[in-house]
């Protein structure tokens, strides 16, 4: 009788992380546990996060128990705030150390700044996991890349096959769509290196991965679309939908990066209130995070503090267990992204789950818009112009008031499709066929 | 516990720490602060302030002097920590602080000295991971 396959999932925002990519590095392994395999996970120290990002500790409580865990200690000496772990140079020239650490940093075998000390501790710890169990499978994920080395690193010392997850793109600007490291560069190598070995490669959308096909067209068949989807804590009940009452509650749920645009929601938001009625005794609540860090970014947080007078609320962050019952105090949705034909977002996959109105805020090229087209309650502003994202706020408003029960449920139904199980599934059989597993 | 809050009174700065200084105050904490006085000072709400008077700046000489505080720019941190080191007052509430935060970039070099003659106390740059640091 053979024994379970032994996966070795490997990433660096893993619960308590409070990341963006945190629900499918969360989803993937709970996945493969769910199908018969015995899961380990390679991942950081907890007080990365609680030090440094900041900590949604409720997601812990969503790792499936058959899961091991093991954490690997990371330094991220940038955002030290404690000066008595300070060198001296860093203390007396912070700009000179800067820009050491960043020389440093690309002057390495892979160089990847801020994550490539990383390395070593997690080369050893996979080395010691295959050691105690042997892996069967390794799946990394990135960003950072860092990861997919103790998935290389199990391939070349004991011949262990690798599929490499991609949330983002490493030689692509998934915002200008420009190759951002030369194939000649040591990145450009490691990415050929990488792509040519592996079982498999994951992509979050068609865009992405027609991208890296077209790049490595050695590897092009290997390659798969798993897009993100919405987690089951947040399927839609199966009542009804009723529509909304006013006042309208407009909601945003996710991290407003500098690549959001903000100012411009904010003057299209107050156009829409000098326009209609209904947006004008209407509310906007942003949830979330503003920036990457635990400290809010200062010119989102003026920007936001700035618009207060006209409705609009910054109301911190929400823990994962409470998504749900945040969605259920929205009316509409707004889906407010930065432009680039590679950005999907995983919130969009979120907000199909609610059913509700979703205005989108974001260049008509995103790859969002190919998600989002045939959504029955979907209001795209047509550009990034104020009166174009007013009107879609105001249709969406009214949407909400007045959509009847046929257009609500096909809403609904058309989200369903997008659940985070129905993407991995098809990937995880794949691989449980595939992947020999010795008696 | 005690703790000391060094600035160099930067007008964008100043809600964020007096909402902490508040904090702290509440949770039964003594709070000092140290400072470089700005042009027009404003009291602190701490038990203490230590004044170590305004920085001299190049920039009263006009053009040149605003280019050379460019080209030169650490002069404020040097500045406050040389007065630090002389200000008896200073060392002595940062010798027995039990927490020092810093609120501005520009206050790492008196916060890594304090930080090698108190090594026991967190030393600690920006208001929110001070605020935050005892609950890491």
């Amino acid at each position: 009788m053979s024994r379970r396959p032994h996966l070795l999932y490997v990433a660096w925002g893993y619960p308590p992380c409070r990341g963006g990519g945190v629900y499918r590095a969360l989803a993937t392994p709970n996945a493969f546990a769910a199908a018969g395999w015995d899961v380990t996970v390679l991942t950081v120290t907890r007080e990365t996060f609680t030090r440094y990002t900041g900590a949604d500790e409720s997601l812990e409580d969503l790792i499936d128990p058959r899961i091991t865990v093991v954490r690997t200690p990371f330094r991220w000496e940038a955002l030290e705030t404690d000066v008595r772990q300070w060198s001296w140079l860093r203390a007396h020239f912070p700009r000179v150390w800067r820009r050491w650490v960043k020389r440093r940093d690309t002057m390495r075998d892979l160089p990847e700044v801020g994550y490539s000390g990383w390395r070593s501790d997690l080369e050893a710890a996979a080395s010691r996991i295959h050691a105690e169990k042997p892996v069967d499978l390794t799946l990394a994920t990135a960003n950072p890349a860092t990861a997919w080395m103790a998935a290389w690193h199990l391939h070349r010392t004991a011949g262990v096959p690798y599929v490499l997850d991609q949330r983002d793109g490493w030689s692509l600007d998934v915002f200008s769509g420009d190759r951002i490291h030369d194939r000649g560069s040591k990145i450009g190598r490691w990415e050929t290196r990488l792509f040519a070995a592996a079982r498999e490669a994951w992509f979050v959308n068609e865009p992405i991965r027609a991208w890296y096909a077209r790049e490595y067209p050695d590897a092009a068949a290997r390659m798969h679309v798993v897009m993100n989807g919405w987690d089951p804590d947040l399927a839609p009940t199966s009542a009804d939908p009723v529509p909304s009452k006013r006042p309208l509650t407009y909601g945003y749920l996710g991290t407003i990066s500098k690549k959001v645009p903000l100012a411009e929601f904010v003057a299209g938001w107050q156009q829409a209130r000098r326009d209609d009625d209904v947006v004008a005794d209407a509310h906007c609540s942003l949830r979330g995070y503003l920036g990457f860090y635990k400290t809010p970014d200062a010119v989102s947080l003026t920007l936001v503090e700035d618009a207060e007078e006209s409705g609009i609320a910054f109301a911190g962050p929400v823990a994962k267990t409470e998504v749900a019952t945040v969605y259920h105090g929205f009316d509409v949705l707004l889906l407010i992204l930065g432009t680039g034909l590679f950005v999907t977002s995983g919130k969009v996959f979120e907000y199909l789950a609610t059913g509700l109105p979703i205005v989108s805020v974001h260049d008509p090229s995103n790859a969002a818009t190919d998600v989002l087209r045939g959504y029955p309650l979907w209001f795209p502003a047509a550009s990034l112009a104020a009166d174009d994202i007013a009107a879609a706020l105001v249709a969406a408003g009214h949407a909400a008031l007045e959509a009847d029960v046929e257009t609500r449920r096909a809403a609904r139904d058309f989200g369903a499709a997008y659940s985070r199980d129905n993407q991995l599934a098809p990937r995880v059989e794949a691989l449980t066929a595939s992947v020999a597993v010795p008696a | 516990m005690k703790v000391v809050v060094v600035t160099v009174s930067r007008s964008g700065y100043r809600k964020a720490t007096e909402d902490a200084l508040r904090r702290w105050a509440a949770a039964g904490d003594t709070v000092s602060v140290v400072m470089l006085r700005p042009k027009d000072p404003a009291p602190w709400d701490a038990a203490s302030t230590v004044d170590l008077g305004s920085p001299t700046t190049m920039k009263r000489l006009g053009k040149v002097g605003t280019a050379i505080c460019r080209v030169w720019p650490g002069s404020v941190n040097r500045q406050l920590a040389s007065r630090v080191r002389r200000s008896a007052q200073a060392r002595a509430l940062l010798a027995e602080a039990d927490l020092v935060c810093g609120v501005e970039p520009v206050t790492t070099r008196t916060l890594y000295r304090s930080s090698r003659r108190n090594p026991d106390a967190p030393h600690v740059l920006g208001i929110d991971p001070a605020l935050n640091y005892f609950q890491r």
